[in-house]
């Protein structure tokens, strides 16, 4: 009798190793945790800022990935699907830790008018002349700085590219918090990124 | 200018507004340098944020990272699952601590009503801590053990080996 095909795990696309996945498969879904595990454990990383959390974070999405895989019909890539996953566990996670943690005076600020809100807008572009990985760098601690709520709004509308009514939906507040959120978060990382270029400079 | 206009004008960048209040807005930027001097920030910060998402790869290996993953979702695992999906990987220590910590009870049980030794007390009160190892008598001579022993708290433990 001949031997069985063995299937090229790292040759199959996405839409395929789902497939087998869907039926049981632990090998093809590993390929998939392995292809996909750095993008998702970023997203993680960049919601929460906290390495063993994001790690947890993203190890639990894959296995509610694992369990709703029956549920992925490809409407949208896995790894778009994957995201979503990670991200609501993130956010779900952010609603756990602010019911246990008081508003931040950053927040309270924020309701009130907020510092960054009133300042003046800065002409000079903070980025300027810097390599990528720097400018990678300095957004990535300036991200650090901004409260979860803050970060969420603006990690959902630049990276994940969201609209505003979505973000409200996913996150569960009005469109004009998203606006407001949003717009503190950006003025916010400006002034970040402005004290940072101000730090560094000899 | 007013929190609405700013709003505005952020819904606008982000094309979230009509065509014919963006015009409006984009004519009221010409005539205030301040308000122009904002949507260039939001601008800015924008492309700046989407043309450099910061990169984070998953810190542990390969397989550390799937080992977990995998010991929920095989079926002879998943029935062990408690209501936390991490438990098991506590439980794994736990399993360690329970006969050692039985141990240790049954020591310090043991050794409780031993007078205070009044070598190891001090003046000011605070915790004193000895340690010491000796052989058993319990019919393994080769066994030692390590005593804890607080005299503030009253409290005797040994640690056998």
């Amino acid at each position: 009798m001949p031997e069985p095909l063995k299937r090229d795990y790292p040759k199959t696309p996405d839409d395929g190793l789902v497939a087998w996945a869907q039926a049981g498969d632990t090998e093809a879904f590993e390929e998939l945790v392995f292809r996909h595990r750095d993008k998702i454990y970023a997203r993680a990383f960049m919601m929460m800022r906290h390495e063993d959390e994001a790690l947890d974070l993203s190890q639990e999405a894959w296995v509610k990935a694992w369990q709703r895989l029956h549920q992925f019909h490809g409407e949208s890539s896995f790894a778009t699907w994957m995201t979503r996953i990670v991200i609501n566990l993130c956010l779900d996670q952010i609603r756990r830790q602010k019911k246990v943690k008081s508003e931040s005076i950053e927040h309270l600020e924020e309701e009130g008018g907020g510092v960054e809100r009133l300042m003046p807008a800065e002409e000079i572009n903070p980025t300027e002349g810097l390599e990528k990985g720097e400018v990678r760098r300095r957004i990535d601690e300036a991200m650090g700085k901004l409260t979860p709520a803050h970060r969420a709004v603006l990690v959902l509308h630049e990276f994940e590219g969201l609209q505003y009514k979505e973000i409200a939906d996913r996150i569960g507040v009005s469109i004009g918090t998203v606006m407001s959120r949003l717009f503190y978060a950006r003025r916010r990382l400006a002034s970040l990124l402005q004290g940072l270029r101000r730090e560094r400079q000899p | 200018m007013k929190n609405e206009t700013y709003l505005e004008l952020q819904a606008c960048l982000d094309g979230e507004r009509d065509a014919l209040r963006c015009a409006e807005l984009e004519a009221q930027c010409a005539q205030e340098p301040e308000l122009g001097a904002l949507r260039d920030q939001i601008l800015q910060s924008r492309e700046v944020l989407r043309q450099h998402e910061p990169d984070h790869r998953v810190p542990v290996s390969r397989e550390f990272y799937w080992r977990q993953i995998e010991r929920q979702i095989t079926p002879e695992n998943r029935t062990h699952t408690s209501s936390n999906p991490w438990m098991p990987s506590w439980g794994a220590a736990l399993r360690w601590l329970v006969p050692i910590g039985g141990l240790a009870a049954a020591a310090a049980l043991f050794q409780l009503p031993d007078s205070p030794d009044p070598a190891s007390q001090t003046t000011s009160g605070a915790r004193s801590v000895e340690t010491t190892q000796l052989a058993l008598n319990s019919g393994a001579p080769e066994s030692t053990s390590v005593e804890y022993r607080s005299e503030s708290d009253g409290v005797t433990i040994h640690w056998i080996h």
